[in-house]
């Protein structure tokens, strides 16, 4: 699947228009951004919704070191940039007024993909999906190896 | 006319107003006239306790519980005082848990229902009524100053228009406590208990963050640990609980 999001929505992201992007799925709300960068399809992580899959022994609260922490029990660790580095995948997680809004993932081939609220999943440009008023900005980056270091 | 059909949870309410004695039952109501308006449910239950004597106090709760909803019944369908007397004597009658009751504990139950719905008792004042509806029927910190009284057919149009405006402006955000801050969800959460059916009705077609509302409306969450973040689960959580607690859509 591929294409443009519907005008109704470009509207809220007027970034994503100055910026390359592309429509990757469908509509669904089994899943949200959280989840969807932490490379989980069918449930919802949100620390502050008592029926939010949040992981255990987590803080649950909308704080950027609660999400740090919870990305931290997948094996990912903060870093300092966002561009592509072999053998490692990376998240990167917006914030506003300090708060996180939204996460994407990087894909091998060094592009970001998320997932839009309930909307579909796009493969975007990490500044096209900022803007001051629901995702703010990119605050934070963390990365993990996907190749297991050989220690002999 | 909408049909009633009545909710199990006031099977044994009524099954108590009926064993009730008239004297004590014109106790309990003469009680209630002189209750303030807007007391939770422990106050009004203090208040009866301290005017009617010799009453057990999970029967009473148990009674007022089933009283309110029946005025509740009144002001959401708009019903006269004779209608919605029919429609709970024929309710009654058709309800499977109480079918076992014979034609002269049936008599008892309209004898009170009569007593209950006479004009200027404590159900028929119209401020009072108002506020124990709040009590009621709405969660609170919700404003219920001029909580509209709406037809079945009202309430259908007017859920799906916050519906539409509330998927329409938060369809971009990941968290659903900020989705359910929304202006629109918070009126639907505004519209109480009538609601439920309607939100139950729109989990099976499709599952969606009612969960929050469920919650709020109903103050009870039927999804297991196991089962948070993944909405299809959820949604048949609550649609099970609609099931058990004799909601019909």
């Amino acid at each position: 699947m591929s294409g443009k999001l519907d005008y109704r929505k470009i509207l809220r992201f007027p970034n994503l228009e100055l910026t390359e992007y592309q429509v990757t799925s469908g509509e669904t709300v089994d899943y949200n951004c959280f989840a969807f960068a932490a490379g989980e399809e069918e449930c919802r992580w949100d620390p502050v919704d008592p029926d939010g899959y949040w992981p255990d022994g987590v803080s649950r609260e909308l704080t950027l070191e609660a999400f740090i922490q919870a990305y931290q029990t997948m094996g990912y660790e903060p870093c300092e940039n966002r561009d592509l580095e072999p053998g490692f995948q990376k998240i990167a997680i917006y914030t506003y007024n300090g708060q996180p809004q939204h996460a994407a993932r990087q894909e091998e081939d060094g592009k970001w993909k998320s997932k839009l609220g309930d909307w579909e999943d796009i493969e975007h440009e990490l500044e096209g999906l900022e803007n001051p008023n629901y995702y703010g900005v990119v605050q934070q980056i963390l990365k993990r190896a996907t190749i297991p270091l050989n220690i002999s | 006319m909408p049909s009633l059909k009545i909710h199990r949870q006031y099977q044994s309410g009524i099954e108590k107003i009926i064993a009730l004695d008239n004297s004590v039952f014109e106790a309990i109501l003469t009680a209630l006239r002189k209750t303030v308006p807007a007391l939770p449910l422990d106050d009004l239950v203090r208040n009866v306790e301290s005017e009617v004597e010799n009453t057990n106090h999970d029967d009473l709760v148990n009674i007022l519980e089933s009283i309110i909803p029946i005025y509740a019944l009144k002001k959401t369908y708009g019903w006269t005082v004779e209608e919605l007397a029919d429609e709970l004597i024929a309710a009654v009658d058709e309800f499977e848990e109480l079918s076992n009751l014979s034609t002269e504990e049936k008599e008892r139950f309209c004898e009170k229902l009569n007593n209950l719905l006479m004009p200027n008792s404590f159900l028929e004042s119209a401020s009072k009524a108002k506020d124990v509806l709040k009590v009621y029927l709405l969660p609170s910190g919700i404003p219920a100053d001029d909580f509209p009284i709406k037809s079945k057919v009202e309430l259908e149009a007017e859920f799906k228009k916050f519906a539409e405006e509330w998927r329409l402006e938060t369809g971009m955000l990941s968290l659903v406590t900020q989705k359910s801050m929304h202006q629109a969800y918070q009126r639907i959460i505004g519209m109480g208990q009538p609601v439920i059916p309607l939100i139950l009705r729109d989990l099976e077609q499709k599952p969606d963050h009612w969960f929050w509302a469920l919650r709020a409306i109903t103050g009870d969450n039927p999804v297991k640990p196991e089962q948070r973040g993944r909405m299809k689960q959820m949604a048949q959580a609550w649609i099970q609980w609609g099931k058990e607690h004799g909601y019909e859509w």
